[in-house]
């Protein structure tokens, strides 16, 4: 775009804004937020009781907490960043939506997406990578629907009548091309049928790439959004202008530049190349400084208006956001440096930090910001201030019960896990000690939770009385200039050029994210090391790859972990530390995130097929206090042998060494393998026929888990040892 | 274990080269927003979330 521009001088334009599909997109997050927050509360009682689960295989935690997570994330915080997005827009630009049809047209996209993702969710169609859980059908509607997005944020931009983008543009530019960048890439994946398909990384390269994406899904889609809102949304609020415009374009490009190499912090004492944790650790460290840059503007921006923050509901929730915020961006950097890491990782700090983050910062600034919009786009008044008030004690006392159950519940359990006696012995051998232990925390948790989902109710009444108040009105008309009439600026600094400069500015940004993506991900996925060659690991028999897709469909890595990590404890706990070519032939990766359960990377041989069927159908009578659910339901479903073939071809395709007969084979071995182990329950008292059920599937891959590696220690392929993998 | 963390260090060029850059944006950024020739476009800037354009009509 040229910065000549003719002078047309005082030529006015009428225009006026396009808030119908804002008000869709509101509603939406709303009554999507709920939907989130109930499932949030019901996990959170499924883990003080197993008995939340309800015994129904739909509603159990590892179906439920996939589907409370992608809630939140993409139908709650999605829907207001679109309504908040789209407002802003507007009026930064002075211009009327690019394209109201193509909104729409993505509103209904993305509600489709939500309702039909969540139901595939409860039915188990999961890809078993954590927030990308959705299989590919939905994986392409959700491509389409944020090009939509980025065409109209350009298009709006391109119809613009202030020539200079705001500081809050750049945001939401550099939100979209990477949350686009991030979801194509990780979604690479090649479909067995309509609801299956297998990522094309295996192992350590899958695990990189899901965690350059986890991570950068709560930069890029939590963070920078937000960010954008927060430097329209606080100025407006309070009147006055944002406290530093220099400092925002400091905060913008250091933010954007570093953020993306921190997701291998995900990943430390994994067995992914050393190297790459150094960087994803130094770079969290470093995103620290203009994660505070960025939270003292929003804050300093309410200089002298601190007597408005106590009246006004809307600067209460947005000052309270950029704070947690602050926090949250405090002690993600500390959490980041690996040897606090190592306390905290697999515990529930991650899980109360993340709320420090979701609930603190992203459901605050969307409280405070639909507090705004909502009156101005219904041409009404708030209908009850004391009720938003209240709404904000109960959130906040509700997220701090939250966050401190939290903090203790984990660093409780992950000095127990670690803990040993003089004699090297672990003080809490049995796991189920250090899940009893923080029980009583479940528990401050979930009423925590349900005072957040009682705060979150008052809102809805608020906004459904205020909504119910407003008197129907033409649509406001606005004048401007048009962009045709701005005069060139002859000594506008570089920067400020480059603000007139949206497609430019786009790129630039691209750029930002690309260098940190190319460099982190590039040598990792281009080594040979990781794929297979002459290993000493076996591919997956046909039996254990159905198997382990059960485990993936019930959700089982939500609760357990399949990494080793190089420490005494670990290796005492566990067995031997995980090493990077057992994981050559997982597609997807199912390190985890969390060990609600122990490890189960070496469960492999470690109990007889007995233990386990009794410990599926009823894991109380075998771990007396356990929080598993019961999973009776996988001796009576069928497992799935019609797509058997195509699943081994895929596979086979992507580098797996499976025969030609191996292929054709396939469902008369998993018979017989299957035959085997029903043989063997009934040898031991299990009366029904379960040869062709989920359960001898599951267990033969339970079974799998760890079995070739002590047989390579046995045969002195590999050596048994407790510290750095290879 | 820091020894550990050098062994293992397949390519440590390439966080040198990542730093670099990194300094490289911030110092251009900073050079980009000082200079004081910004300062009336910045405090112009600065105005535009408090201006919607002006409403000529339809509701209040
Ligand atoms: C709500 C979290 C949760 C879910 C979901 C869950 N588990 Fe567990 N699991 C546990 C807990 C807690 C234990 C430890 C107590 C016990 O033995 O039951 C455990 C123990 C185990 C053990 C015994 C490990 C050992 O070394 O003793 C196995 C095997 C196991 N789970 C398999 C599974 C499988 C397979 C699934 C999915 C079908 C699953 N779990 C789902 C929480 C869970």
């Amino acid at each position: 775009m040229s910065t000549e521009q003719v002078s047309h001088q005082g030529e006015m334009e009428q225009f006026s804004y396009d808030d119908k599909v804002v008000k869709k997109y509101i509603l939406a997050s709303l009554f999507w937020g709920f939907a989130a927050l109930l499932a949030g509360v019901t996990i959170a009682f499924q883990l003080s009781s197993w008995k939340f689960n309800f015994g129904l295989e739909w509603l159990t935690f590892g179906r439920l907490r996939p589907l409370h997570t992608n809630a939140a994330i993409f139908a709650f915080v999605g829907n207001a960043i679109f309504a908040g997005v789209f407002y802003s827009l507007q009026r930064l630009a002075k211009a009327r939506l690019f394209n109201s049809f193509m909104a729409n047209f993505q509103f209904w996209l993305w509600q489709l997406i939500i309702a039909g993702g969540g139901l595939s969710l409860l039915l188990g169609y999961s890809h078993g990578k954590e927030y990308a859980e959705l299989e590919w059908p939905f994986d392409i509607a959700i491509a389409i629907a944020w090009v939509l997005f980025g065409v109209n944020i350009l298009g709006t931009l391109w119809k613009r009548r202030e020539k200079h983008i705001y500081v809050a543009i750049w945001f939401y530019i550099s939100t979209f091309v990477t949350v686009a960048v991030l979801h194509i890439v990780n979604s690479i994946e090649i479909p067995v049928s309509l609801m299956k398909s297998y990522p094309v990384y295996a192992g350590v390269q899958d695990a990189l790439v899901q965690w350059w994406y986890g991570h950068n899904a709560v930069a890029f889609f939590l963070t920078t959004p937000f960010l954008g809102l927060m430097y329209y949304f606080v100025p407006k609020a309070a009147n006055r202008p944002v406290y530093s415009y220099r400092l925002s374009i400091i905060h913008f490009w250091s933010l954007i530049f570093l953020y993306i190499w921190a997701g291998p912090h995900h990943l430390l004492y994994s067995t992914l190349p050393e190297w790459a944790q150094t960087v994803g650790m130094v770079f969290s460290v470093a995103l620290w400084a203009p994660s505070w840059g960025g939270m003292i503007n929003g804050l300093l921006t309410l200089r002298g208006a601190w007597d408005k923050v106590r009246r006004d509901p809307v600067l209460k929730f947005l000052a309270t956001a950029v704070t947690f915020y602050g926090m949250a961006t405090f002690e993600g950097p500390l959490m980041s440096i690996k040897s606090v890491n190592h306390l905290a990782h697999f515990t529930d700090w991650v899980v109360g930090h993340v709320h420090s983050g979701t609930i603190g910062w992203n459901y605050m600034m969307v409280a405070g910001i639909f507090y705004f919009m909502i009156p101005r786009i219904w041409n009404t008044t708030l209908y009850s201030v004391k009720l938003a008030n209240l709404q904000f004690w109960t959130a906040t006392i509700g997220l701090l019960m939250y966050m401190m159950s939290m903090w203790t519940a984990g660093i409780t359990q992950g000095l127990m896990w670690r803990a040993l006696d003089d004699g090297g012995r672990l003080v809490y051998p049995q796991f189920i000690e250090t899940v009893v232990k923080i029980i009583p925390m479940y528990w401050v948790r979930a009423f925590g939770g349900v005072l957040i989902l009682i705060g979150f109710m008052f809102m809805l009444y608020n906004i459904f009385k205020t909504i119910q108040q407003a008197k129907k009105e033409e649509e406001p008309v606005y004048q401007a200039p048009a962009l045709s009439s701005a005069k060139p600026e002859a000594h506008a600094g570089t920067h400020r050029k480059l603000e007139g400069m949206p497609m430019v500015f786009t790129i630039l940004a691209l750029l930002a994210i690309l260098v940190g993506s190319l460099i982190e991900l590039v040598p990792t996925l281009t080594s040979h090391k990781y794929l297979a060659q002459k290993t000493f690991m076996k591919p997956y028999s046909p039996l254990e790859l159905v198997g382990r897709d059960v485990y993936i469909k019930e959700g089982c890595y939500v609760c357990h972990s399949q990494l080793v990590r190089p420490s005494p404890d670990e290796y005492i706990r566990y067995g031997t530390v995980s090493l990077a070519e057992e994981h050559v032939y997982d597609r997807p990766f199912q390190w985890g995130s969390r060990r609600i359960g122990p490890d189960l990377a070496r469960v492999g041989g470690k109990y007889n097929h007995m233990w386990h069927y009794k410990h599926m159908i009823d894991p109380r009578a075998v771990t007396p206090g356990s929080i598993m659910p019961v999973y009776d339901w996988l001796e009576t479903k069928k497992y799935d042998h019609k797509t058997l073939r195509k699943k081994m071809k895929v596979m086979a395709s992507l580098g797996v060494p499976y025969s030609e007969d191996e292929i054709d084979n396939a469902i008369e071995n998993a018979k017989a393998q299957a035959m085997g182990i029903a043989n063997e329950l009934s040898e031991s008292g299990v009366s029904k026929d379960i040869a062709d059920k989920e359960m001898v599937a599951l267990i033969a891959y339970l079974q799998k888990l760890g079995a070739d590696v002590k047989q390579a220690i046995k045969d002195g392929k590999v050596i048994d040892k407790a510290g750095g993998a290879e | 274990m820091r020894d550990q963390v050098l062994n293992q260090f397949e390519h440590p060029w390439l966080m040198v080269v990542g730093m670099i850059l990194f300094i490289m944006v911030f110092i251009g950024v900073l050079y980009m927003v000082t200079g004081k020739k910004n300062n009336s476009s910045f405090s112009e800037a600065e105005q535009l979330p408090l201006e919607d354009g002006q409403k000529i009509g339809g509701a209040k």
